[in-house]
C-alpha cells in the first residue's frame, strides 16, 4: 500500500512537470516581467533538476508542506483542510443512500426474480449507469431547482455555517442542536448527493440480487425454511447478512470511483469541496494542488481498504478464523 | 475437417439465436449500428453540414425545436441535430481509440505477468496497482492536460488510463487459464511459450474481454464527455457532445434544447453500450468487474 503512495505521487509528479507552457507566467498574467517570473520559478524551486524537485517535495510532506496553489495564491494544505470536510460528507452521505436503497432493492428483486419488479430494477440500474453526472445534475437543478422551486440550485449552505466540531455540517448542527443549518445544509446536499449515488445504487443493487439468488439454493435456507422460520427473517436476516458481506468489496470499490464523479458533480453543483478544487487545480496547471489532491485520493483509497477489510472480518467471522 | 466447420457453423448459429431472445440487447445492438451508420453518413444526411464547425448565424441564434430545426439551434445560431449527428462520429470514434489502446497496452501485460509470474509479475502488477489508485477520470484528465488538452490527447488519455482494467482481467484469467490440464499438457509435448500464449491462453480470454469491452465502451464515453465538460477535452467548436452540454448549460432555462439533446445522445449510446454487454454477459456466463 505504502508503495502505491510513492508511485502514484512519482508518476504524478511527473506529469504535473511535464505540462507544456508556464504555469507560473501563466499565474503571473500577462504583465509580469521576465524577472519575477524567473524569481518565482526560483523560489518554487521549478529551476531544479525534477528529481531534486520531488526529493524536496517529498521532504516538505513531511513537514507538512504541500506548496502553495497557484490557483488560490495560498498553501495548499490549508486548503485541504477547509475544503475536504465538504467532500467527504457529500460521499458518506452518497454511499448511505445508495446502500440504504440498494439493499432493498437488491432483495425484492432476487425474491421476485423474473417478474415485473425485477425487470423494473435492472431497468433503473441499467438507467442509473448510463446516465452523463453532470447533465444528470444539471436537469435535477432545471426540473427541481428552477422550475419547481423546490431545492437550492448550487452551494452547501445558504445562512451561516454551524458551530465548527467535525468540520461536516450535518454533524456539527446536529450536535450544536441548530435544526435551522442541519435543514440548510441538508437540501443543498439532496441533488449533488442523488446524482453521486446513481451509478453506486445501480452496482450494488445488481451485486446484492445475484449475491442473494446465489444464497436461496444453498442448503441452510432450507433448512432455516423447514424448521418453520418465516420468510422475512430468512431473507433479510440469514441471506442478507451473507450476501452483504460479498457486496462490501464492492463498496470499496466504488467509492475511489464516486470520488472521481464529485469532480464533476461538485463542479455542476458549485459545492466548495475538494473535488471542485482539484478540477479546477487539474485544469489550470496549478502542479502543487494538484499533487495535493491526488495524494488526498490516494490516502482515502488506503483507508477505504482497509476499512472495507476490517469490516468484512466483522460481517463474517469466518475471515478471522482465516486469519 | 468438414464436420468440424459444419459444428462451428451450428454454434454459431445457435449462439446469434441464444443471444438475440435477449431483447434488450438486440435493441442496444440496432441502436448502436443505427447511430454508427448515422455517424458515417453525417456529412451527407445531416440537415446543415456547415453548422458542424465554425459557422456562426447570428440571426437565428437559440431558436427553438421548429420544422426548419428539428431540435433547435444553439448560441452560434447552429443546428443543434446537424451538430449530434457529427458529435457521434467523435464519441463513437472515442470509444475505439480508448478500447484500442488499452487492449494494446493492457492484454499483453496482463498475459505475461499471469503467465511468467515472478519478477515480471511484480513490476506489472505494482504500476497497475499505481494506475488503479487514482479514479479513472482525475488521471485522463491530468494526462489530457499534460498533453496539452484538446479532443485527441483526451481520448489518448483516456486509453493511458483504461488499459489497467484489461491488465487485471487478463492476469487473472491466464492464472486460471494456466493450471488447466491443457496448457500442462501442451507444456509437456515441448509446446513454446509463445504457442501456449497465443493457441491455449488468449483464445480464452476473448469472452471475458469481449464483455469488458462492451461494458467500458459506454463508460469511457462518459468519461470522455466528462472531460470535454470540465474544459480539458474536446476544445469549441467541436461538436463533441459534453461540450455542448457545458456550452448549452449558459442558456438554461430558455434553451433547453441546447444541452437536453446532446445529453440524451451521450446517455442513449452509453446504455445501448450497457445493454449489449449485459447480454453478452449473460451469454457468455462471465463475470466482469
Amino acid at each position: 500500500m505504502f508503495l502505491v503512495l510513492i508511485g502514484v505521487s512519482i508518476l504524478m509528479f511527473i506529469l504535473v512537470r511535464i505540462i507544456p507552457g508556464d504555469p507560473i507566467a501563466t499565474a503571473l498574467g500577462p504583465m509580469a516581467t521576465k524577472e519575477s517570473i524567473q524569481k518565482m520559478r526560483h523560489e518554487m524551486g521549478l529551476d531544479r533538476p525534477i528529481y531534486v524537485q520531488y526529493l524536496l517535495y517529498v521532504k516538505g510532506i513531511a513537514h507538512g508542506e504541500l506548496g502553495l496553489s497557484l490557483t488560490e495564491r495560498r498553501d495548499v494544505l490549508e486548503i485541504i483542510k477547509e475544503k475536504l470536510p465538504a467532500t467527504i460528507e457529500l460521499i458518506l452521505v452518497s454511499v448511505t443512500v445508495a446502500v440504504l436503497l440498494a439493499i432493498p432493492l437488491g432483495v425484492i428483486s432476487a425474491l421476485h426474480r423474473n417478474r415485473l419488479v425485477d425487470h423494473l430494477n435492472r431497468i433503473i440500474a441499467l438507467f442509473g449507469v448510463s446516465f452523463p453526472q453532470f447533465w444528470t445534475g444539471i436537469m435535477i437543478q432545471l426540473i427541481f431547482g428552477l422550475a419547481l422551486g423546490f431545492l437550492p440550485i448550487t452551494g452547501r449552505l445558504k445562512g451561516t455555517p454551524p458551530e465548527v466540531i467535525t468540520h461536516l455540517y450535518l454533524v456539527d448542527s446536529l450536535l450544536t442542536f441548530n435544526l435551522h443549518a442541519f435543514w440548510d445544509s441538508f437540501i443543498h446536499l439532496i441533488s449533488p448527493a442523488l446524482v453521486l449515488s446513481l451509478s453506486p445504487l445501480a452496482n450494488i443493487t445488481r451485486l446484492i440480487r445475484a449475491n442473494m439468488i446465489d444464497e436461496m439454493s444453498k442448503d441452510y435456507i432450507n433448512v432455516s425454511k423447514a424448521t418453520g422460520m418465516s420468510g422475512w427473517i430468512v431473507s433479510y436476516k440469514y441471506m442478507l447478512r451473507n450476501a452483504f458481506t460479498s457486496a462490501l468489496t464492492m463498496i470499496g470499490f466504488l467509492i475511489p470511483l464516486m470520488i472521481g464523479t464529485a469532480f464533476v458533480v461538485e463542479k455542476v453543483f458549485a459545492f466548495p469541496g475538494l473535488a471542485r478544487f482539484g478540477a479546477d487545480a487539474i485544469v489550470a496547471n496549478d502542479f502543487n494542488g494538484v499533487m495535493g489532491v491526488t495524494l488526498v485520493i490516494c490516502v482515502a483509497f488506503v483507508i477505504v481498504n482497509f476499512a472495507v477489510d476490517e469490516l468484512y472480518a466483522v460481517l463474517d467471522p469466518r475471515i478471522k478464523l482465516k486469519r | 475437417m468438414k464436420e468440424k466447420k459444419q459444428v462451428r457453423k451450428e454454434g454459431m448459429v445457435r449462439g446469434i439465436i441464444k443471444l438475440s431472445r435477449n431483447r434488450l440487447s438486440v435493441l442496444g445492438a440496432i441502436f448502436l449500428l443505427a447511430a454508427s451508420l448515422l455517424a458515417i453518413l453525417a456529412p451527407w444526411i445531416s440537415p446543415y453540414p456547415e453548422d458542424a464547425y465554425e459557422s456562426v448565424h447570428f440571426e437565428k441564434q437559440l431558436q427553438p425545436p421548429s420544422l426548419k430545426h428539428l431540435i433547435g439551434t444553439d448560441e452560434a445560431g447552429r443546428d443543434v441535430l446537424t451538430r449530434l449527428l457529427y458529435g457521434a462520429r467523435i464519441s463513437l470514434l472515442l470509444a475505439a481509440v480508448v478500447l484500442s489502446i488499452s487492449a494494446t497496452i493492457g492484454i499483453p501485460l496482463g498475459v505475461c505477468a499471469g503467465y511468467y509470474g515472478g519478477k515480471i509479475e511484480q513490476v506489472i502488477m505494482r504500476i497497475t496497482d499505481v494506475f488503479c489508485a487514482l479514479p479513472a477520470l482525475v488521471l485522463a484528465l491530468a494526462i489530457s492536460v499534460a498533453l496539452s488538452p484538446n479532443l485527441f490527447n483526451s481520448m489518448l488519455a483516456i486509453g493511458f488510463v483504461w488499459w489497467r482494467g484489461f491488465c487485471r482481467i487478463a492476469y487473472g484469467e491466464t492464472l486460471s487459464v494456466k493450471q488447466e490440464n491443457y496448457v500442462l499438457i501442451s507444456k509437456s509435448l515441448g509446446a513454446s511459450s509463445l504457442h501456449i500464449i497465443f493457441r491455449e491462453i488468449l483464445p480464452n480470454l476473448t469472452s471475458s474481454l469481449t464483455v469488458k469491452s462492451s461494458l467500458d465502451a459506454g463508460y469511457a464515453i462518459l468519461v470522455g464527455t466528462s472531460i470535454s465538460f470540465l474544459g480539458a477535452g474536446a476544445n469549441p467548436p467541436t461538436p463533441e457532445w459534453g461540450l455542448m452540454v457545458a456550452h448549452g448549460r449558459h442558456y438554461l432555462p430558455d434553451a433547453w434544447w441546447a444541452s437536453l439533446f446532446p445529453g440524451l445522445a451521450i446517455f442513449a449510446t452509453v446504455l445501448s453500450f450497457n445493454l449489449l454487454g449485459d447480454g453478452l454477459r449473460d451469454y457468455f456466463g462471465v463475470e466482469v468487474e
